[in-house]
């Protein structure tokens, strides 16, 4: 049991490594923000930069769909790049982000569900057999035995379909705490959310992609 | 306190192990650490206690590993889209083009056409005055 538990910090360790290690000093965000209102194109370019990989994995996780998400991020940067001086700094510019970054998402799920758009296509994709083959999968290329390879990547298959199984407004939470590693703190600013009913959500997201896991893994779920 | 929050309050049914059910609603704060330290025996006493609680923890925990380090997409180069989206609704405010601002401008081409006609009428003129040998 210990073991389990070592194995998995370690690996959430790795993971938050890998991930996109963006922690910008006060000042320097500071004076980001102040070119950004002059409309500074080198500042924006440095904010596009800085951020298009958060903004654009978080979209990406939200709608399922790579091209959508290759979209909506565009779309987000522009309305930064318009709305900039509705920031008013009380939160950190990448909470502001993930704000705008969700906002849009819901909106574009929305008018996706309206235009009944398979939202979760390419999610439901990688849970294919040849997909969760071919996925280069960041758990079955840090561990060793072939295997323990394939198990990873069936695991993360797995993951994937459940994460895409869940209601809108709990893959939003389950995307901001567990895959984009943001604080209770900043998922309360990003969602206006209370600290419980975050927690609570959250623990029931967790509990049914647990379930969902299960059942795939023991072959009673398609 | 919230209905979420009391749905989500832990309990108990002695100060011994937790209840299956208590233990299996305080998962979220063991795998994040979350539980005081009376509280983390408690729980650890109830997975020792109920092996189907522990399978269900363990398995609770290697999603959470798995969700952590789910591959980040390989992220598209957005910058020059995003530039050209506010070109164009800027329309030209932003982000103007400075490549096309490397060649010739309006008034250039109009000064180039003055300097042509210019020759022109020049080369017409000489060659109108010149005398014509009988």
């Amino acid at each position: 049991m210990a073991e389990v538990a070592r194995a998995a910090r370690e690996l959430e360790a790795r993971a938050a490594r890998d991930r996109f290690p963006v922690a910008m000093a006060k000042p320097d965000e500071e004076a980001l923000v102040a070119r950004l209102k002059r409309r500074d194109e080198a500042a924006f370019n440095e904010l596009v930069r800085l951020y298009q990989g958060r903004v654009f994995s978080v979209v990406y996780r939200l709608l399922g769909d790579r091209a959508e998400a290759e979209d909506l991020s565009q779309e987000i940067f522009v309305t930064v790049f318009k709305r900039i001086d509705s920031f008013r700094g009380d939160a950190k510019l990448s909470t502001w982000l993930y704000r705008v970054a969700t906002n849009h998402a819901k909106n574009r799920l929305k008018y996706l569900g309206r235009r009944g758009a398979g939202k979760k296509k390419e999610l439901d994709e990688l849970t294919d057999g040849q997909a969760s083959e071919s996925a280069t999968l960041a758990t079955s290329a840090r561990i060793a035995r072939p295997d323990e390879a394939a198990e990873g990547r069936k695991l993360e298959a797995f993951v994937r379909q459940a994460l895409a199984s869940l209601p809108d407004e709990q893959r939003q939470l389950v995307v901001l705490r567990d895959l984009e590693n943001l604080t209770y703190e900043e998922i309360q600013q990003i969602t206006g959310l209370p600290a419980g009913t975050v927690k609570s959500r959250l623990h029931r997201a967790r509990l049914a992609m647990a379930q969902h896991v299960r059942k795939l893994q023991k072959g009673t779920l398609g | 306190m919230s209905e979420d929050d009391q749905a989500h309050a832990p309990a108990s049914s002695a100060e011994g192990a937790l209840d299956p059910d208590a233990a299996r609603d305080l998962i979220s704060e063991a795998i994040e650490d979350e539980l005081d330290a009376a509280l983390r025996a408690r729980f650890d006493a109830a997975l020792v206690a109920h092996p189907e609680l522990r399978d269900e923890y363990e398995g609770f925990v290697a999603l959470f590993a798995g969700a952590r380090t789910l591959a980040a997409e390989p992220t598209p180069d957005l910058l020059p889209s995003v530039q050209q989206k506010l070109r164009e609704r800027s329309r030209g405010r932003f982000y103007r083009d400075r490549f096309a601002e490397l060649g010739p401008s309006g008034s250039t081409w109009m000064a180039l056409a003055m300097v042509l006609l210019l020759i022109v009428l020049v080369v017409a003129a000489s060659s109108w005055m010149v005398p014509v040998s009988p």
